[in-house]
């Protein structure tokens, strides 16, 4: 049961460590030499290979979590005089140093995708790209307020703003074809174009929630409107119209090889999007960037569901008549009876209704870089990178150094400052050995080394390529990529 | 090189330090214990009670009423009397003989008949109805009811007797007639006959000093030729057996009608001895007198006794408005009842000193007479026609009080587990009332173990629970009175309530302005309350 019941919280606080950027994303990557699926962040880059094909699923395979408000460490930490851990719960616990590091909204990420397909080829207009990817990106936002109200309760005339409790979780399929190409010589676009099918999608258009409560009454404020779109499941409603059932459809569980590209590319939840780059190299050590990611969106059409929940509820207590309690009529049936009257009340204002079309935009991401080489196998990266949540902007800043060790390794170290919390130290590697490359990039990865129970964000970019034409690439390369 | 190795120098020193951190990750020694002190305000119950609810479910015997504007009284009533027509006035059986001798028939119109010839013998009877005493019958609708005739005759001649009388009316107003064979040759002859009487009409008319009634009666005889003996006689009996009346019109004679005792419960103060301490601003004893005998009549109450708590008792003195003069209804009322109302209160009677031992019983003997030289001498009496009397004993609640000290011990018990305090550091219970009743209320509860000794107190010295409203000359609501309270409950005290056993109760009440000035209860004051919970917790997994 001990062990259940760790697991169980383990698993809690991975899954809550979401986020910060708002996609699978390295901003280490930015500057990294030698990595071809750089143009992923950039579509202005142009790979130092002619050719590069992806190891399907491993091209790139990539995950960031990321929790804005706790590390590990503020959450789970060493016991003040035993030999063992405790939570920030324990009756030693420091609820206070908890709370105060909550903001007004808190938000925990979960990115991940890998690349079915990677391709990228030169031609004489320009470098090109095709990339086949499912993405799954999740974020729960929790207003700080609600961890106040949940661990030191209701406070006497206070007003608890829940607003902005809310979840998005998307599971799309990208199918995208990106151009790089030199306007000028010192001047570099790119553009990816993206087709996006969406598998599955449950969403917040709106949350406005509030509790205000004293002794005189509980106040109940609430605007809130939920989408989804599970075309891989039956939804059932009941009599009364609210949802009774939700279940696997059978050839999803069976996992039916025949049935299942029928979701992964599902037409009825088609969106489109467009990633756009540039670099400027105004001198030969310097080198000025731009992109622009995910700006698009996804209608959903297919299997949608709509779930709204508004109302300005007062509770001024239970309306009782002594009078009323007698032998047939006990105060624990009175009880019985205003609990079920009070949850028929709550639950009243909660509507569904099956059908509907909606839209959700990706969260975009804007790059902007400069790197200063020093030598042809050194440079200095500074890149701010501004993700657009829900509500939300969230910036992050990264300083990188790069290098080159000979022809068949690169390396990064990278510096950022994410999520309000400066000791993130990245490292990357890439190592190219014939027609193999294969690279490991973290923003945090010495984080993981030196002080894992400090971080609050981990992302990973793992690839494997065949990359081919690259040795007069390399012998000629420009100081930066 | 040099340049490799300490990029792998730099990773064998990550790796140490790495294994340094596992402090922070080393699951197996997690605690499980988890623990937070919430803090819980809200609001629990809320209502509203309206007095004349709260009456209404109090009063299960249906003591308590209200006036037209609203004001409730507390009544306990009985029916003293309840007299029908038979009790003032009844028609008693009654015997009317005629007899014809044998010198009323041997005389030349027969002795000198021959044998075959028919010869008639007139005779007329004035009779008088009796009646009770001096009592005069004018006339009377006879109920049910018959006349037995029964002849006996030693005549030896064939013959019969036929007997009418104008002032006996048949049902379809035909005069009374009746012919019965009263004789034969034989000369022994006995015979009878009825005539059922429901719904004939007896109308007497006046003779001297009396109202009388005549019968007629013809006997006819055949002269069969025998002779007529000395001692041979023929009689006739009229029988008035069993007869009542659907109405009776006359003179009801000056007489004792009834004369009741009974007793009239007042649980108000049986079960509320403390409440003889209450002065009633406006109590009284009303009697209701429903009468629809046409005969006006004298109501008595005796012996009116108050039987209070201690033992003792107080006598009813009247200083005006007894006896009860109780009219009847007239000659252009006939069918229809008078009420009238007698009121016994404080200005006619010794009322505040009976009311002043709380009484438990009013115990009573009440007499009825008809009235004397009212110079009426038309009275009716009905086979419907009754006389009520119904008494009243009345308690508006317009009172002022002192102080009102009530103290009860009830059992209590939490159980065998109490209340886990575990979890609580301290509970608060807010009560916030609005009190449209001129009563102020302090309460005190406190908490004994099985030896009745007090382990605690729910409230704080001299906690006032509700405050009474603010009343204006009349001793009607002006405004209402207000207060908050709050009991305390620390897990000390909470932890007590497992030693509990018993509850002794305290409550001191008094009326508005402390029971300076009268006040009243009208049935829409109300008493608003609101209960508030405020909890301070310790949430333990190791408890739960």
């Amino acid at each position: 049961m001990k062990s259940l019941y760790k697991f169980i919280l383990s698993i809690g606080i991975l899954a809550g460590f979401g986020i910060e950027a708002g996609a699978q994303v390295s901003n280490s990557l930015y500057f990294m030499q030698g990595v071809p699926q750089t143009n992923r962040i950039n579509p202005a880059y142009q790979p130092g290979c002619d050719l590069y094909i992806g190891i399907p699923f491993l091209a790139p395979v990539r995950t960031e979590e990321t929790s804005s408000p706790y590390a590990w460490s503020d959450l789970i930490y060493p016991h003040p005089t035993q030999d063992s851990l405790i939570t920030f719960l324990h009756p030693l616990g420091d609820k206070e140093a908890f709370l105060n590091k909550l903001k007004p909204t808190n938000y925990f990420l979960s990115n991940s995708g890998t690349s079915w397909l990677s391709v990228g080829f030169r031609t004489e207009v320009g470098f090109f790209s095709v990339d086949v990817t499912t993405r799954f990106d999740g974020s729960l936002y929790v207003p700080g307020d609600l961890g106040v109200l949940l661990i030191n309760g209701t406070e006497d005339g206070k007003t608890y703003n829940l607003d902005g409790l809310s979840t998005d979780w998307m599971g799309f399929d990208e199918v995208s074809v990106g151009w790089s190409g030199a306007i000028v010589d010192n001047l570099n676009i790119g553009v990816r174009g993206k087709v996006l099918f969406g598998v599955g999608n449950i969403a917040t258009v709106n949350s406005n929630l509030s509790l205000t409560t004293s002794q005189d009454s509980w106040h109940i404020l609430s605007d809130m409107h939920f989408a989804a779109s599970l075309p891989f499941a039956d939804v059932t409603y009941d009599e009364e119209g609210k949802i009774s059932d939700i279940a696997l459809k059978d050839e999803v569980e069976d996992l039916d090889p025949w049935q299942l590209p029928k979701y992964a590319f599902n037409t009825r939840n088609f969106g489109l999007g467009i990633d756009l780059g540039i670099e400027y190299r105004p001198t030969d050590n310097l080198l000025l960037s731009a992109s622009l990611l995910d700006v698009g969106y996804i209608k959903w059409t297919d299997e949608t569901h709509e779930m709204t929940y508004k109302t300005e509820y007062d509770f001024p207590g239970f309306e009782i008549d002594p009078l009323e309690i007698s032998d047939d009529f006990t105060f624990e049936n009175y009880l019985d009876s205003a609990f079920n009257q009070i949850g028929d009340s709550l639950s009243g204002f909660l509507e569904f209704a099956p059908g509907g079309v909606y839209s959700r935009k990706l969260n975009t991401k804007l790059y902007v870089g400069a790197s200063y080489s020093v030598t042809p196998e050194i440079n200095f990266g500074l890149l701010s990178r501004t993700d657009f949540l829900t509500g939300q902007i969230a910036e992050s800043v990264t300083a990188s150094a790069n290098f080159a060790v000979g022809q068949w390794l690169n390396l990064t170290l990278s510096y950022s400052y994410i999520h309000s919390y400066f000791k993130n130290v990245g490292a990357g590697f890439s190592i190219h050995t014939g027609p193999f490359n294969l690279y490991v990039i973290s923003d945090n990865a010495l984080n993981l080394v030196f002080w894992p129970q400090d971080t609050r964000a981990v992302n990973v970019w793992l690839g494997v390529n065949l990359i081919f034409g690259c040795k007069d690439i390399y012998r000629d390369r420009p100081l930066v990529y | 090189m040099k340049r490799q190795l300490g990029i792998l120098f730099l990773m064998a020193g990550a790796l140490l330090l790495t294994n340094c951190q596992k402090e922070y990750f080393n699951l197996d020694k997690l605690s499980d214990e988890v623990e937070i002190h919430p803090e819980l305000i809200a609001p629990l119950f809320y209502g509203s009670l309206n007095i004349g609810d709260i009456v209404e479910y109090v009063d299960s015997a249906g003591y308590a009423r209200e006036f037209d504007d609203g004001l409730i009284y507390l009544a306990y009533s009985d029916t003293v009397v309840n007299v029908m027509a038979d009790t003032i006035e009844d028609i008693p059986n009654a015997v009317y003989t005629e007899t014809y001798l044998s010198a009323d028939v041997n005389i030349p119109e027969f002795t000198e008949s021959n044998p075959g010839d028919i010869v008639h013998f007139l005779k007329n009877k004035i009779i008088a109805i009796q009646l009770d005493g001096d009592d005069r019958v004018d006339s009377i609708r006879i109920k049910g009811g018959e006349i037995l005739l029964e002849v006996m005759s030693s005549f030896k001649h064939n013959g019969y007797v036929n007997i009418s009388s104008e002032q006996i009316l048949d049902p379809r107003g035909e005069p009374f007639f009746v012919t019965l064979v009263c004789s034969d040759e034989s000369g022994v002859f006995e015979d009878s006959g009825r005539v059922l009487t429901d719904y004939y009409y007896i109308e007497t008319f006046e003779k001297g000093d009396s109202n009388v009634i005549q019968i007629d009666f013809d006997l006819v005889l055949t002269n069969s030729g025998n002779p007529v003996d000395p001692d041979d006689i023929c009689q006739i009996d009229l029988n008035f057996l069993d007869m009542g009346f659907y109405s009776l019109f006359g003179y009801i004679d000056s007489r004792n009608v009834f004369t009741e005792r009974g007793s009239i419960e007042i649980p108000f103060y049986t079960e509320n001895p403390e409440l003889a301490a209450v002065k009633f601003a406006d109590p009284r004893i009303n009697v209701w007198i429903t009468n629809s005998v046409g005969v006006p009549l004298v109501i008595t109450m005796d012996s009116a006794i108050s039987n209070g708590t201690d033992g003792s008792s107080v006598t009813l003195e009247f200083y005006e408005g007894h006896p009860f003069m109780v009219p009847a209804p007239g000659m252009t009322q006939i069918g229809s009842a008078v009420s009238e109302e007698f009121h016994i209160n404080r200005e006619t009677s010794n009322f505040n000193e009976l009311l002043a031992v709380g009484p438990t019983s009013l115990s009573y003997k009440v007499s009825g007479r008809t009235q004397e030289g009212t110079g009426d001498e038309s009275h009716f009496v009905l086979d419907t026609s009754r006389l009520i009397i119904e008494i009243e004993f009345l308690l508006p609640l317009d009172f002022r009080s002192t102080v009102i000290a009530l103290e009860d011990t009830i059992e209590f018990e939490m159980g065998d587990q109490g209340i886990d305090t575990s979890m609580i550091r301290q509970v608060n219970l807010t009560m916030s009332t609005v009190n449209e009743l001129p009563i102020k209320l302090d309460l005190q509860v406190y908490l004994l173990d099985e030896f009745y000794q007090v382990l605690d107190s729910v409230f704080g010295d001299n906690q006032v629970l509700l405050a009474a409203s603010e009343v204006d000359q009349e001793g009607k609501l002006i405004q209402a009175g207000e207060e908050e309270n709050t009991a305390i409950f620390p897990a000390e005290k909470l932890g007590k309530f497992e030693e509990i056993r018993y509850l002794q109760v305290h409550a001191r009440m008094n009326t508005s302005e402390l029971g300076s000035k009268d006040v009243k209860l009208y049935s829409d004051y109300s008493l608003d309350f609101k209960l508030s919970l405020f909890a301070d917790l310790i949430i333990n997994s190791r408890v739960l």
